[in-house]
C-alpha cells in the first residue's frame, strides 16, 4: 500500500502560497459524516500530568488527534500523544505529555482550549507515546525554542512571543468548498499531509494546524534565515503586449502547478508500513511510517476517518 | 488671497495632504487598533487635521459635507470654534452654516458630544452660543422629543450655552430639563408620558425605544411583552437592530427592505434564511440612490469583487466585507456608460457565499484586457493563488505596457498584522472604505491620487452649491 492508495478518494486542490508556506487543499465528495464535525470535546478531570479525561460532548463520535494541545490560564498545558476516537457522550482517560514544565497546578474542569503542538514537535510526541512520563519531550520543546531564537521552556512561551507573527500566517490562507485536509510545504518541502472525516471537523481545526503547527514552524525557518520559496515571476523582460502578459501569468501557474504536482507525486508513491492497528471506539488506530514520514490513520470498514503523515 | 481664491484657484489646493486628510477620516476612529494604542493613534489624528486647518481652511471645513467618520466631523467643527483665526467674516458666517448643516445632519447624540467636547475645552463664544441656540431651538429640532430622549446631555448644552426658551413650548421643556414642573401647566405629550411611565407600565409603550427599555426593568415588563408593545412605536433602524431580539421572543417586527442600506440589506439577506423574490432589484435602487449623491461618470467601469472565504469577515459582523464590496459594485454600476454589463455580472453572483482561496488575479487580467477608464478591485487584499500575483501583474501593465486604466483598490478590512489595511500594489491607490456610502469620498481621493485637480475642482464646486441650498 502507498500513500495514493490511502487518499484514493481525495483530490488535490490548487496550491495557496504566501511567503515560504504553501497550502494545498485536499477535498472529498464522500466525507464521512458518522464523525463528529463540532470536536466538541471538553476536560473533565486532570489529576495526574501525564493523564487527562476528555469527555465527547457531541452526539457523534470524535477524533482527538495525536498532538492536539490543550491550555487553560492556569493549569499545566498539555499534548495528546496518540489519536483516539471518542464516543458520544463518553469520558476517555487519555495518555498526555506536559508541555509547560514550570507550571504545577492543574486544567480546572470543563475549561482549557485545544488547539496543536508544532510539526517537530508532534514527531517525538507519537515516536514517545509509549512513555509514561510527562516530561516525555521537555528536551524537544527546550531544543524548539532555542532554534525559534526564544529562552524558556514552554510550548506556551513560544506562542506568547510570537503571537502577533503566527496571526499573519493563518490571515492568508483559506478554506475551500469540500476541504477535508491539506498538504502544507515549507521551504518548497512536503511537511505534512492532514485529513479529517469531513468538511465541518476541518473547518474546526484548520485554523489551528495552520497558525500553530505549521505557521510554528515556518516561523521558526524564518527566524533562522532559512528561507526558501518556490515563486514563479513573471518574466518583464518578455512582456511586449498584453498577450505577452496573458501568457506570462498562464506559464506562472503552470510553473507553479508543476512543481507541486512533482512533489506530491513523490510522497504519494512512497509504501507504507503500519503497526499493529488497536481499536478505539469500534475505528482501527494505526501508526504509519513513510519513507522519511510518520503519522496516524484511522479507518473502519477500510474507510479512511483520519490520516496524519509528518516529515520527520 | 482670499478664502474664496483657494477654491477658484485649483493650484492651491494640496492634493498631497488632501488625499492623506481624508484616508485618516475614512479609517481612523481614536479608539485603538491592534497595535496602536489609542493615544497614538488620536495624535496622529490631531496633526493632520491641525495641518489642513492651517493650510486649506475652506476645503478642511468643506469636507463636513462629505460622507467622512463622524468622528473627524466633530473634529473639525471643534477645530474651527475653538481655533477662529482671523478669519474674514463672510467665511466665519459660511463656516457656520456648514457647521449647523452638519450638526442638523448628524445623529443628535452626536451633536451632542460635540458640544460636550466644547464645553469640556471650555470653548464658550459668542459664536458658539449662538451655533447652538440655532441648533437646539431650530423649527426642525424636536426639542421635547430630545428633552425625553437626551435628558442630560440637553441639560448640559442649555446651561454651558445660556440658552433662553422662547415660545410655550420650549417654556415647558425648559421646566422639565431643569425639575421645574408646575402641576397647573400642560406639557408636550411625549414628557407626560415619560412622567407617567414612572409609575404606569401602559405609558412605557408610547416613549421611543431606548426610554422605553430604561424602564423596562423597573416594571419588571418581559421580553416578549415588551417587544409586542412597543413594536409599533420602533423607528426603521430600530426594526432593523431588534431583528435578533425580536426572532428571539417570537415578535415578528415588519421590515420594509427598501429602508435598509445597500450592505446592511446584503447583511441582512445572507443572514435570513427568508428569499426575497424582489430583493436585487430592492439592493440595486438602493444602491442608485447613492450613486445619485455622486458627480462623477465613466465610460467604462470595471469591478473586480473578491468573493473568497475571508470576505465572510468575523461572527461579529458576518458578511461585511463582501457587503461593502458588493454594494460598491452596485453604486458603480450606475456611474458608468457599461452599467448593465457590470449589474449582470453581480446579479449572476447575487447572495452567493464567499467561499474559497483568493485568485485575484484571474479576474484583475480580464479586466484590464477590457482596458476601462477605472479598474475597481473591492478586496480585503489577502490573496494566496499565488500571493503577490496581482502586484506582479499590475506593475507589469503599468511599467512595460504603460496602461492607461485608472487602478483602485478598496479594502473594506482593517488588518492588524499590517498597521494599516492591505495592499495589492503600492503603485495604486488603496483606500478603506467601511460603508459604500463613502464611496464618492474615496472616489473623490483617487482622483486627488492621480492628481486631476480639475476634476477634484469640480466636485467643491458642486458641494458649494450644495452649502447654497442648505
Amino acid at each position: 500500500m502507498n500513500v495514493r492508495d490511502i487518499m484514493n478518494i481525495m483530490k488535490f486542490q490548487p496550491p495557496q502560497v504566501v511567503g515560504n508556506m504553501t497550502v494545498i487543499p485536499i477535498t472529498s465528495v464522500a466525507p464521512l459524516e458518522g464523525l463528529s464535525s463540532e470536536m466538541l470535546i471538553q476536560i473533565t478531570s486532570d489529576t495526574d500530568y501525564s493523564r487527562l479525561v476528555l469527555k465527547n460532548i457531541d452526539d457523534k463520535p470524535v477524533i482527538v488527534p495525536s498532538g492536539l494541545r490543550f491550555s487553560s490560564k492556569t493549569g499545566q498545558d498539555r499534548v495528546v500523544k496518540s489519536t483516539s476516537v471518542i464516543e458520544p457522550d463518553t469520558e476517555e482517560d487519555m495518555d498526555v505529555g506536559c508541555i509547560e514544565p514550570s507550571e504545577s497546578s492543574h486544567i480546572p474542569e470543563q475549561q482549557g482550549d485545544f488547539s496543536f503542538v508544532p510539526v517537530r514537535l508532534r514527531i517525538p510526541t507519537l515516536d514517545k507515546r509509549s512513555d509514561q512520563s510527562c516530561s516525555t519531550i521537555w528536551e524537544d520543546i527546550k531544543t524548539y525554542l532555542s532554534d525559534a531564537g526564544v529562552g524558556g521552556d514552554s510550548v506556551r512561551h513560544f506562542f506568547k512571543t510570537f503571537e502577533k507573527e503566527l496571526d499573519d500566517f493563518v490571515a492568508q490562507f483559506e478554506p475551500v468548498p469540500n476541504q477535508i485536509g491539506a498538504a502544507v510545504l515549507l521551504n518548497n518541502q512536503l511537511v505534512g499531509i492532514e485529513v479529517y472525516p469531513n468538511h465541518g471537523a476541518w473547518l474546526k481545526v484548520w485554523r489551528l494546524l495552520i497558525r500553530d503547527s505549521y505557521g510554528a514552524d515556518a516561523l521558526v525557518l524564518i527566524k533562522k534565515r532559512n528561507i526558501i520559496a518556490f515563486k514563479p515571476t513573471i518574466n518583464l523582460d518578455k512582456i511586449h503586449s498584453f498577450a505577452d502578459l496573458k501568457a506570462e501569468v498562464v506559464q506562472v501557474k503552470v510553473d507553479l502547478s508543476s512543481n507541486i504536482v512533482k512533489i506530491m507525486d513523490e510522497i504519494l508513491e512512497k509504501q507504507v508500513t503500519t503497526d499493529e492497528p488497536s481499536l478505539s471506539a469500534g475505528y482501527e488506530v494505526s501508526t504509519v511510517q513513510a519513507g522519511g514520514f510518520t503519522g496516524q490513520l484511522v479507518t473502519k470498514d477500510q474507510k479512511l476517518a483520519y490520516f496524519s503523515l509528518l516529515r520527520r | 488671497m482670499s478664502w474664496k481664491d483657494l477654491i477658484e484657484d485649483n493650484e492651491k489646493i494640496d492634493t498631497v495632504l488632501l488625499s492623506k486628510f481624508l484616508n485618516t477620516a475614512t479609517t481612523g476612529t481614536a479608539q485603538g487598533q491592534y497595535y496602536v494604542e489609542s493615544g497614538d493613534e488620536l495624535a496622529e489624528i490631531k496633526h493632520i487635521h491641525a495641518e489642513m486647518l492651517e493650510s486649506q481652511r475652506e476645503v478642511y471645513a468643506l469636507c463636513m459635507m462629505l460622507p467622512i467618520n463622524d468622528f473627524h466631523k466633530h473634529g473639525i467643527i471643534i477645530n474651527l470654534l475653538t481655533k477662529p483665526k482671523s478669519i474674514p467674516k463672510e467665511q466665519r458666517l459660511y463656516e457656520n452654516r456648514i457647521i449647523l448643516s452638519t450638526l442638523k445632519r448628524m445623529p443628535t447624540n452626536r451633536a451632542y458630544k460635540v458640544f460636550t467636547i466644547l464645553q469640556k475645552n471650555k470653548v464658550n463664544n459668542t459664536r458658539s452660543r449662538w451655533i447652538a441656540k440655532r441648533f437646539v431651538l431650530s423649527k426642525v429640532f424636536k426639542l421635547p422629543f430630545e428633552a425625553v430622549k437626551y435628558k442630560r446631555w440637553l441639560k448640559n448644552l442649555i446651561k454651558h450655552n445660556h440658552l433662553k426658551p422662547s415660545g410655550d413650548e420650549q417654556e415647558r421643556v425648559f421646566e422639565f430639563l431643569f425639575n421645574k414642573m408646575k402641576k397647573s401647566v400642560t406639557y408636550p405629550e411625549i414628557i407626560q408620558n415619560y412622567v407617567k411611565a414612572k409609575t404606569d407600565p401602559a405609558a412605557v409603550f408610547k416613549l421611543p425605544h431606548s426610554v422605553a427599555l430604561g424602564f423596562k426593568s423597573l416594571h419588571k415588563i418581559k421580553d416578549d411583552e415588551f417587544m409586542q408593545k412597543i413594536k409599533g412605536t420602533l423607528t426603521h433602524q430600530e426594526k432593523i437592530r431588534v431583528q435578533n431580539v425580536a426572532e428571539r421572543t417570537g415578535v415578528k417586527v415588519a421590515t420594509n427592505l427598501a429602508s435598509y442600506s445597500p450592505v446592511q440589506l446584503l447583511k441582512y439577506l445572507r443572514a435570513s434564511e427568508k428569499r426575497h423574490p424582489d430583493a436585487f432589484n430592492t439592493f440595486m435602487s438602493g444602491c442608485q440612490n447613492i450613486s445619485q449623491g455622486i458627480p462623477l461618470h465613466f465610460k467604462s467601469i470595471w469591478v473586480v469583487v473578491d468573493r473568497s472565504a475571508s470576505m465572510y469577515g468575523v461572527k461579529q459582523k458576518k458578511y461585511h466585507p463582501i457587503a461593502v464590496a458588493e454594494a460598491c459594485g452596485g453604486v458603480l454600476a450606475h456611474l458608468a456608460d457599461n452599467g448593465d454589463d457590470l449589474k449582470s455580472m453581480l446579479k449572476e453572483k447575487f447572495l452567493a457565499p464567499p467561499s474559497g482561496d483568493t485568485d485575484l488575479a484571474t479576474p484583475v487580467l480580464a479586466a484590464l484586457e477590457q482596458n476601462p477608464e477605472l479598474l475597481v478591485i473591492v478586496s480585503d487584499g489577502y490573496e494566496n493563488k499565488p500571493a503577490g500575483l496581482v502586484n506582479q501583474i499590475i506593475n507589469a501593465y503599468l511599467t512595460k505596457l504603460h496602461g492607461k486604466t485608472g487602478i483602485i483598490h478598496l479594502n473594506p478590512v482593517f488588518a492588524p498584522e499590517s498597521h494599516d489595511i492591505r495592499k495589492l500594489n503600492d503603485k495604486i491607490v488603496t483606500m478603506g472604505i467601511r460603508d459604500v456610502s463613502q464611496l464618492f469620498l474615496v472616489l473623490l481621493i483617487a482622483l486627488a491620487n492621480l492628481k486631476k485637480t480639475k476634476e477634484i475642482q469640480k466636485i467643491m464646486k458642486n458641494l458649494k452649491k450644495k452649502v447654497a441650498a442648505v
